[in-house]
């Protein structure tokens, strides 16, 4: 019933609510109605009757005071005239009963006694009222009667039918007119319902239902509006949101596609790199040669494989440049690294396995070159026939670094030393061979120059003797083998001595004279320098104080000192305890210093000069233009005096970069409030051209080569070295 | 008042058996001759009472609320003791109710209602004299008291009392009977008496 109610179209239900609602109004109307009737009827009924019982009371007081019965049952005879008593009674004063009336046919009585009070009773159809009769306050009897509410009963069916009939017709005028007024309701509704269906299957949010009326259906239309509105604006905005989406999506497709392509360049030069790596590991930057590692681990590899196979003979051979050093010292590092490389490609024409050199005499399969580090090289030959074939190759290679090389800057000679160690018969490690063709190599140096030479046992003797010549040393200091020469330097304008340099000189008692680049190194090496530096410093200081009577005023003699001498402050106890020895005044000592040991002792070397500065001495740079001639470095060195390399005197005769070199040189030391030494003059044109560029002082066997102390005072004696003009 | 019955012990009698005379009212068949008188006493002093009822006085006559309406009874002593009994503490028309017995040459003033008994009947004619000109209600016993002017006679008729009324005598008077007690009267409006006492 409630479930069947609730499907049924609001139409209905509104026509239903209405009947159902006027209908329970009316039928509680009714029955109120009804109710009323019949209570007032009863009412009416009871006054009445109560109107006759009072009425044939009052007028048989007497008749019931006197005790006298038929006039009171004439008076009950009277009420028998109404049609709706059906009995009616009197009883005496103690209501025994008195006299009665009972019409016929009435299925009623009189009691004998009568026990009604004075309310009336109601019993089905009939009511009983019971009228008591009194005479001055004295009861003298009662009057009941009996009525039967026949009129009453018809008066309420009548009443009820009439309901009836009112109700149907109300029933019928209200289910007409709910039928109309229902629209008021269930058509704005149908619209909304009608919109709604219309937004969701167009998918218009713009649409709008119509504003009917200001009820609540109004209402309803009008949130419903809203909510369309909210929805268009909603939907709008995703709209928007879903285009930003999008051009998002594009731009971060675009970002990730560049990051990828960015990536995959990433891994890429990171490929590369690592191949760089794995390159500069076993290859040779400048060159791209095998470098040392990889050449040693080539070795090692080959001679495993050597140790399987007996008659393997295998070569390795130690190419040094000959004057790579002077190059890279003149024409800078870049001219270096060009001849470097110049040198790697024709190593690389020269072992070519079907270069036409070979002619078809292939000395040995894979070969290998290698850069070992400067100027130095290394091949590898494996699987050679004979030793001698490492010969050729050699011999191959010698003749083709000997050719000129064109570089950038200049044209240069070169020239290689070779030297060579072969396997098995020279060594059987990588170590032994490597020590056997530096050993040949040097060897090659220092004998032949731009030769090749193959390890000897001779040569292994030659280098033991170098450790001979250590002990030679440390024995030549203490039975005084050394000896001080002293060279002129002379004033290029006036011609006079103004300085003699000390040279040391040993007297060996089996070799004869060596000179100092012969043994200075092994001194270095071996620690002796300090003890021979210091000799030195002392015999020249002391023959310094024996030239003050020879001359006036007497010149400065000038000392060279290793840069192994500045370490631990050695210098300058040696210095100081020589002054004191000889008492030659500081201002007439002057140290000659490498740019070398001056680089190597950076730190320590600058202050160590000063200090020795502040007490008079001076100090001058040895072999300017050898080394890296680096200003930068030497500003933080107080130097009074520049000596310009032989090596760059040698070639001022000729119009060509040395005499550029050398102007340059002069003017830049002037502008430095230097003096400017020239080193090994030997003719009169050199000596004119610097005097000419205004070089201050000279040196060289022009002037006087390097004199024994005693000597130098003669000459000291004579006033001047070199006469002038 | 009282002086004029100077009558030791005529005052008025109260009721002192009432209980017993209702008793004996309400049980006549048991009676004797004596208990059958006794019944008939109390039947007619109640008669007596009642029809101070149903007569209406002259408004002014009865005096003043407080003062009584006074019953007055030539009689027997025993009636008249009867009556006591039945009116006391009962009134009538707003009065209280007093029973007066009357002795020889006691002046009838003040009786409102007089009843005389039937042994009394000689003296009707001198009472109808002193009677004369006030409102009493006269209830007598016999024929002949209504044909000398009484109003309500009370006649047995064999074991009923009834009373005749002597329209005349009240259309006299200043007293106005009721129509039920005219009605209840036997043979109404028959009786020929001469008007009053």
């Amino acid at each position: 019933m409630n479930l069947a109610f609730r499907q049924r179209p609001i139409r209905q239900k509104l026509i239903l609510i209405s009947l159902s609602g006027s209908g329970l109004a009316l039928l509680l109307a009714s029955f109120g109605f009804a109710a009323y009737e019949v209570f007032t009827a009863r009412a009416e009924m009871v006054t009445r009757i109560a109107t006759l019982a009072t009425v044939v009371a009052g007028n048989s007081t007497a008749a019931l005071s006197f005790g006298n019965v038929e006039d009171a049952r004439t008076n009950l005879n009277m009420l028998g005239a109404e049609p709706q008593v059906r009995a009616a009674c009197f009883f005496d004063d103690h209501n025994d009963l008195f006299a009665g009336y009972v019409r016929a046919n009435a299925n009623a009585k009189c009691p004998a006694h009568n026990s009604l009070g004075t309310a009336p009773v109601f019993s089905g159809k009939l009511i009983r009222y019971s009228h008591s009769i009194i005479v001055a306050g004295d009861k003298v009897g009662s009057l009941l009667v009996v009525a039967e509410a026949v009129a009453l009963h018809q008066r309420l069916q009548r009443y009820l039918l009439i309901a009836l009939l009112v109700m149907s017709v109300s029933v019928a005028a209200a289910v007409w007119i709910a039928a109309r007024l229902q629209r008021l309701i269930s058509a704005p509704i149908l619209q909304l319902v009608a919109m709604s269906r219309r937004v969701s299957a167009e998918k218009d949010y713009s649409l709008r239902a119509e504003h009917s009326a200001d009820d609540e259906l109004g209402l309803l239309i009008d949130a419903f509006n809203d909510m369309l509105t909210q929805v268009q604006h909603r939907d709008a905005r995703l709209e928007r949101q879903r285009d930003r989406l999008d051009d998002e999506v594009k731009t971060r497709t675009h970002e990730l596609e560049s990051a990828v392509g960015n990536l995959q360049v990433e891994i890429l030069q990171r490929r590369k790199a690592e191949a760089r790596i794995r390159h500069l590991a076993y290859y040779d930057v400048l060159t791209g040669l095998p470098n040392r590692q990889l050449l040693r681990e080539r070795l090692q590899r080959a001679i495993s494989e050597a140790e399987e196979q007996p008659e393997q003979i295998m070569a390795l051979l130690f190419l040094d440049l000959n004057h790579f050093k002077k190059v890279n010292d003149v024409y800078g590092h870049s001219a270096g690294d060009e001849l470097l490389e110049q040198v790697a490609g024709r190593l690389r024409r020269c072992l070519r396995p079907h270069d036409g050199l070979t002619q078809g005499r292939e000395p040995g399969q894979k070969p290998t070159v290698s850069r070992q580090g400067g100027d130095e090289f290394t091949v590898l030959l494996e699987s050679l026939s004979a030793p001698l074939d490492a010969g050729l190759v050699a011999a191959r290679i010698s003749e083709s670094l000997r050719e000129a090389f064109v570089l950038s800057k200049a044209t240069v000679h070169v020239g290689t030393s070779i030297g060579i160690a072969v396997y098995p018969q020279d060594g059987r490690d990588a170590e032994t061979l490597f020590k056997h063709a530096d050993t040949a190599m040097y060897h090659a140096k220092r004998t032949s120059g731009d030769e090749f030479e193959f390890f000897s046992e001779a040569m292994k003797i030659a280098a033991l003797e170098k450790l001979d010549l250590e002990a030679d040393l440390r024995r030549a200091l203490d039975e005084q083998q050394f000896v001080v020469y002293f060279q002129p330097l002379v004033d290029l304008q006036s011609g006079g001595i103004v300085q003699l340099e000390a040279l040391i000189r040993w007297q060996h008692p089996q070799r004869g004279l060596i000179a100092p680049d012969a043994f200075i190194p092994v001194a270095e090496n071996c620690g002796l320098i300090n003890a021979i530096g210091e000799w030195v410093l002392t015999q020249a200081c002391h023959c310094a104080r024996t030239w003050e009577s020879a001359i006036a005023p007497p010149p400065r003699v000038a000392v060279n000192v290793s840069s192994r001498q500045f370490q631990k402050g050695q210098i300058q106890r040696s210095v100081v305890a020589a002054l004191a020895a000889s008492g030659l005044p500081a201002s007439r000592l002057e140290l000659e210093i490498t740019e070398s040991s001056v680089l190597e002792n950076e730190t320590t070397a600058g202050q160590v000069l000063v200090e020795l500065k502040a007490q008079g001495i001076s100090v001058a740079l040895d072999d300017f233009g050898t080394g890296y001639s680096s200003l930068s470095h030497l500003q933080h060195v107080p130097l009074d005096t520049l000596k310009i390399d032989r090596s760059f005197i040698e070639d001022i005769e000729s119009e060509g970069d040395a005499r550029s070199i050398v102007i340059t040189l002069i003017t830049m030391a002037h502008h430095l409030s230097l003096r400017v030494v020239a080193e090994g003059i030997e003719t009169d044109t050199q000596r004119r051209l610097l005097c000419a560029w205004g070089c201050d002082i000279g040196q060289g066997f022009l002037f006087s080569k390097p004199l024994a102390a005693d000597a130098v005072a003669n000459l000291l004696k004579q006033g001047t070295a070199y006469p002038m003009n | 008042m009282r002086a004029d019955f100077a009558v030791p012990g005529a005052a008025v009698y109260r009721p002192i058996g009432l209980l017993l005379g209702l008793l004996l009212a309400m049980s006549p068949t048991l009676a004797n001759a004596g208990e059958r008188s006794a019944a008939e006493t109390r039947l007619k002093a109640s008669f007596v009472y009642k029809f101070t009822h149903f007569v209406e006085w002259p408004a002014d006559s009865l005096g003043p609320p407080t003062s009584s309406l006074r019953i007055c009874t030539l009689a027997s002593r025993v009636f008249a003791v009867q009556l006591g009994k039945i009116v006391q503490h009962r009134s009538a028309h707003g009065h209280a109710l007093e029973v007066f017995h009357l002795e020889a040459g006691n002046k009838l003033l003040g009786c409102k209602v007089l009843f005389v008994e039937q042994s009394f009947d000689s003296q009707i004619v001198a009472l109808g004299d002193r009677l004369r000109g006030q409102a009493t209600l006269t209830i007598g016993e016999s024929q002949a008291f209504l044909d000398h002017g009484g109003m309500i006679a009370l006649l047995k008729q064999g074991r009923r009392l009834q009373f005749e009324v002597n329209r005349q005598a009240f259309q006299a008077s200043s007293l106005l009977p009721s129509s039920q007690l005219l009605r209840l009267a036997s043979k109404p409006g028959s009786h020929n008496g001469r008007g009053g006492l």
